[in-house]
């Protein structure tokens, strides 16, 4: 063989092993696309106008409390929430670090749930959460963060080591999906219309310690120092959720540290009649997460109290954004259609 | 560092791309620098042990090669004044004293091996002693380090240090040389239990970049990768479902078990030297075979002779043969050929012979009474077999077809493996025991329906595994028949490009996709959730 | 030969100081097998929880419960449960359940739609471990019960046996709080 060819030969099996090997990573990976969506939520932020006047950043308490169409819709307020399931404060951090990279907003909602969590959990809670993110600083700074005892850097860089063993459960989704991505959110906000009421929603047992941890707080931290930085205004609240309960002593650390730092601190369970909200109806998991009513009574609460406080104006009438959320809302419009009548259906 | 962790590919990686970029002289002292570093990544608190074993057994090695070439040098000076006596006598005076510092070198050092291997062994004996004799006391345990590969270093350098004092090589003259063939790091924990003069010369030659060898060696290690990965990693799950809980599994399941280990154990550890001669192989290292498909093997003798060979060959040099002709032994042998009669007298030294061998063959694997017993077990089934030779031997000459038919073949096969699986039983359970119960339940417990009625599917494999298992032992299998005439990577050099890269990259994929690693994704894991 | 047994001696006593390193002693090499890697796609979902009565064992009601049992045997014994609630997991298949009986609390975890016990809590002082035990009562009646064998952090007394924990919470040389926990819930 001449030297020519034998180059030749090299380049063409390195490019077929390298391009087959980028394909079947593709197509291993989850694509989050039906059953499980919540691990699909996060890259949808990038394919996003970054001119936000508000970002939530937080678990399934923002996701499903919160509605950026009714804050647009009512106060023209544009609004977009980074959070997936359990997502941890430090995850919390990185994303905002993330997003404050692309776009300044007035705004930033942090839920404090997640102040109960000072140590690495669940594996596959961090996957959904940390591999929609694109690759940055930001990205490995979670990952390192994240990573229980049994998790490898290199499974984050390389999904195909973690994934491969889908290789035997691969379905028409995984086909489907292989090139690209539908929208699971409406601007990050996860719907759901049905109903079922909050009953007997249990107490919480007594703890040994209440006080957050050392890393959660570190975190916290740091969220309010990039907020300060960026000239951005940070509001901590605790979503209208019954479960997990939230404690008394948890509450007065949170009240104490927004007074120490000078934040707005909102605690939605001691607004529930002021926003309306009524458990027997606004819920579709007894208590844990509010339903499209309950979420659209919240946002709307919410939304006036953003005006009323944190000097943001409507934007309405802005050209470009009326075009872009017109769009939104009849997507909005047509799920929750959608969605009402397979409910009734049932 | 696991051989499949990330960490020893990317140390692996490392350490062959510098070892092809210095000069070449400083090849070997880059491979003793990685062995190190291997090692104190294993365990910091290992270093002392190995660094004493080397230095001793170097120093050692060194003077008893001092003592064999003075006294040679002093005999062939003085060979005109001295008498025959004399010179003979010269020279025993001086075996004498080389024999005492070879008696140090291994009381030491197999001292130590005993220490940290053995104490708590023989503490738990000895409390079993004396709560036989009613004593209420008992001794503590210590807590020991076991350094890792300790009784193969150990193995290699008390070789080397034999070797030496036989006069069959030189000891070796520089230290840090030295210490490269005790912790080469490929073979430091698993073996093979390699010879010096097997080793000594390829290890420190220098080695130019040669595509063609490191591509064999990255072939060898992929191979071995796919029987670690894909087959051993995966049937450990149920096996070790099985013998985790024998109350629970007994009859049909122990058989199972039984063949599932058997399969588990091949791949595990053939598949473990096939990456520690690959890696040997890039780096232009030649390492000796540890295995010669052992399991086609005709008897139990001839599998021993073909499974851990470098094991086997050792204990045959350095204990069958010094024993069986030292001078005890062959007054032992004159004197019950006088007491006992030619029958028996013949057998009684051959039969100590190999008991202390497989004695110290079943305590150098485990400091336990089932590795014990599992070492005798194979005694008595060898010493049954040689035994039995005649009869066999009558056998073949009434049906001298039997030998050359196929049937026969697969049954011989079949009765190597289920004989030595049934042995390996004690390498499993808990305790002696426990192993004969489980082995007497397959007789007892007559549940032989588990094997079909879906019972195999609840051990933490699904059909989809038992796929995979038996695929990949089916080309083990393969590869192993077409490894009778020749080298199979010898033969896949001869195929096409195209058809070459499509084999070798297949097998990675298979690797990479059902190799048991990794975190399993399975929802179902996740059984507390709470946002 | 004297002087080398007498080095001999010393050198594998000076060998012996260097052990004793606890973290190490797991490290142990099996000759024939090189440690094999844990094996991954089932060991950890394959969970039939427990059959037998393992660890420290509640009984209510002439029902005795342990720890990863499975649920439907508690809730077929006692009956309809006063009050009930299950938490469904964000983003994965599976409910948490609580059941409300009388003086207890009984929560379950769900592995392939089948529930396993994974707490006893109790409500009140009207029930008592089978050790005697019950809310209000002392820490030396604890220490009485169940030994000094406890781990214990900011007043939490946990007795772990057999895979699961008790755990005791004491304010005030008062016990306060009173849980069964499975350590499944530990998991990472």
């Amino acid at each position: 063989m001449g030297k020519k060819k034998k180059i030749l030969t090299a380049l063409v099996i390195t490019v077929v092993v390298i391009g087959s090997l980028w394909l079947l990573q593709r197509l291993l990976v989850p694509k989050y696309m039906t059953g499980i969506v919540e691990g699909a939520m996060i890259a949808e932020y990038y394919e996003e106008e970054k001119d936000h006047d508000v970002i939530f950043i937080g678990d399934c308490e923002v996701y499903e409390n919160f509605i950026p169409a009714v804050l647009w819709e009512e106060y023209g307020i544009h609004s977009f929430i980074r959070g997936s399931a359990q997502q941890l404060i430090w995850q919390s951090y990185y994303l905002l670090e993330e997003t404050l990279k692309y776009e300044t907003p007035e705004v930033v909602v942090f839920n404090i749930l997640s102040m109960k969590y000072n140590t690495p959990q669940k594996e596959a809670y961090n996957r959904m959460t940390i591999d929609g993110m694109k690759w940055s600083a930001s990205k490995i700074g979670s990952i390192k963060a994240s990573m229980t005892k049994d998790e490898q850097f290199l499974d984050y860089v390389f999904p195909i080591l973690r994934y491969h063993t889908r290789i035997t459960e691969l379905n028409r989704d995984d086909f489907k999906y292989l090139f690209h991505r539908d929208k699971v959110t409406f601007n990050g906000y996860y719907m759901r219309v049905d109903v079922k009421p909050a009953e007997d929603v249990p107490t919480g047992r007594p703890l040994a310690d209440y006080t957050f941890g050392e890393t959660a707080y570190e975190y916290l931290d740091k969220i309010t120092a990039i907020c300060k930085e960026k000239g951005v205004q940070l509001v901590l609240i605790k979503a209208p959720s019954l479960y997990p309960y939230w404690y008394d002593e948890w509450e007065v650390q949170m009240e104490e540290y927004a007074k120490k730092h000078n934040l707005v601190y909102i605690n939605f369970l001691e607004l529930i009649e002021e926003c309306g909200l009524d458990f027997s109806t606004d819920t579709y998991d007894a208590g844990l997460h509010l339903n499209l009513s309950g979420a659209q009574k919240a946002s709307k609460w919410f939304g006036k109290f953003l005006v009323e406080n944190c000097g943001l104006t409507s934007r309405r009438g802005d050209e470009k954004l009326e075009v872009l959320w017109k769009d939104k809302l009849a997507a909005y419009e047509a799920e929750i259609k959608r969605q009402t009548e397979a409910v009734s259906k049932e | 560092m696991l051989f499949t962790s990330y960490e020893f590919l990317f140390f692996v990686l490392i350490t062959c791309v510098l070892y092809y970029i210095i000069p070449k002289k400083w090849q070997w002292m880059l491979l003793l620098l990685a062995s190190y570093v291997f090692y104190f990544l294993a365990g910091a608190s290992f270093l002392p042990y190995i660094f004493v074993t080397t230095v001793s057994t170097y120093l050692v090695a060194r003077k008893i090669t001092s003592l064999q070439q003075s006294t040679s040098l002093y005999v062939k000076e003085h060979k005109e004044e001295l008498s025959r006596e004399e010179k003979k006598e010269y020279k025993a005076k001086a075996k004498k004293k080389q024999w005492h510092w070879l008696l140090f070198c291994l009381l030491f050092n197999l001292g130590i091996l005993a220490v940290v291997k053995y104490t708590n062994f023989a503490i738990s004996n000895v409390n079993a002693v004396l709560t036989v004799f009613g004593s209420k006391t008992t001794l503590s345990f210590v807590d020991l380090v076991l350094p890792l590969g300790i009784s193969f270093y150990t193995f290699q350098s008390m070789g080397y240090i034999i070797d030496v004092y036989r006069g069959k090589y030189e000891a070796e003259k520089n230290p840090l040389r030295f210490a490269l063939f005790v912790s080469f790091f490929p073979q430091l924990v698993q073996g093979p239990i390699s010879r010096f003069d097997d080793l000594a010369q390829s290890l420190y030659k220098e080695h130019a970049f040669e595509f063609a060898k490191i591509s064999l060696g990255l072939q060898r290690v992929l191979w071995g990768y796919f029987k670690k990965m894909v087959i051993a990693d995966r049937m450990l799950i149920a096996v070790n479902e099985l013998i985790q809980n024998p109350d629970q599994y007994k009859g049909a399941y122990v058989f199972a078990g039984m063949l599932f280990y058997a399969l588990e154990l091949y791949a595990d550890f053939t598949g473990g030297i096939d990456i520690t001669i690959g890696i040997a192989e890039i780096l232009g290292i030649r390492v000796t075979e540890n295995f010669h498909r052992p399991y086609f093997s005709k008897n139990i003798k001839e599998y021993w002779n073909r499974w851990h060979m470098t094991m086997g060959s050792w204990f045959t040099d350095y204990i069958f043969y010094p024993i069986s002709v030292c001078q005890p032994m062959l007054k032992f042998s004159r004197f019950s050929r006088a007491h006992f009669g030619e029958f028996i007298g013949k057998r009684m030294p051959v039969y100590l012979s190999s008991f202390v061998v497989w004695f110290t063959t079943g305590i150098w694997h485990g400091a336990s009474w089932n590795f014990i017993v599992w070492g005798l077990g194979n005694f008595v089934v060898i010493m049954i077999s040689q035994e039995l030779e005649p009869l066999y031997r009558r056998f073949h000459e009434k049906f001298p077809k039997a030998e050359g038919a196929f049937a026969f073949k697969v049954f011989r096969v079949v009765r190597t493996i289920l004989l030595m699986s049934s042995l390996r039983m004690f390498d499993c359970y808990r305790n002696v025991p426990l192993t004969f119960r489980m082995f007497g339940s397959m007789f007892t417990t007559w549940n032989w329906k588990v094997i079909f009625d879906g019972s195999m599917l609840k051990l933490g494999l699904d059909a989809k595994d038992y796929i995979i298992l038996f695929a990949g032992m089916l080309l083990m299998l393969t590869v192993s028949l077409i490894q009778r005439s020749g080298s199979v990577r010898g033969k896949i050099r001869t195929l096409s490009v195209p058809v070459r890269t499509i084999l070798w990259y297949g097998l990675f994929l298979v690797v990479l996709l059902f190799g048991a690693y990794g975190v399993g994704y399975d929802a179902s894991q996740f059984i507390y959730n709470q946002f | 030969m004297k002087k080398w047994m007498l080095v001999l001696l010393s050198v594998l006593t000076i060998a012996l100081i260097g052990c004793g390193n606890g973290e190490n002693s797991g490290n142990g090499e099996n000759d024939s097998t090189p440690a094999p890697t844990k094996g991954v796609t089932g060991s950890e979902n394959k969970n039939n929880g427990k059959t037998e009565p393992a660890g420290y064992v509640f009984e209510y009601e002439g029902t005795k419960i342990w720890m990863d049992m499975d649920a439907s045997l508690v809730v077929n014994a006692l009956g309809e449960p006063d009050k009930y609630f299950e938490a469904p997991s964000c983003a994965f298949e599976g409910l948490d359940k609580k059941y409300t009986y009388g003086s207890i609390e009984i929560d379950t975890y769900e592995i392939d739609g089948k529930d396993y016990v994974s707490c006893v809590y109790f409500r009140d002082d009207l029930v008592n471990t089978p050790e005697g035990i019950c809310l209000y009562m002392t820490m030396e009646d604890m220490v009485n019960a169940y030994g000094n064998g406890y781990k214990e952090e900011f007043g939490m007394y946990v007795y772990e046996k057999d895979g699961m924990k008790l755990k005791f919470l004491v304010k005030d040389n008062e016990i306060t709080s009173i849980e069964y926990v499975s350590t499944v819930l530990d998991a990472q």
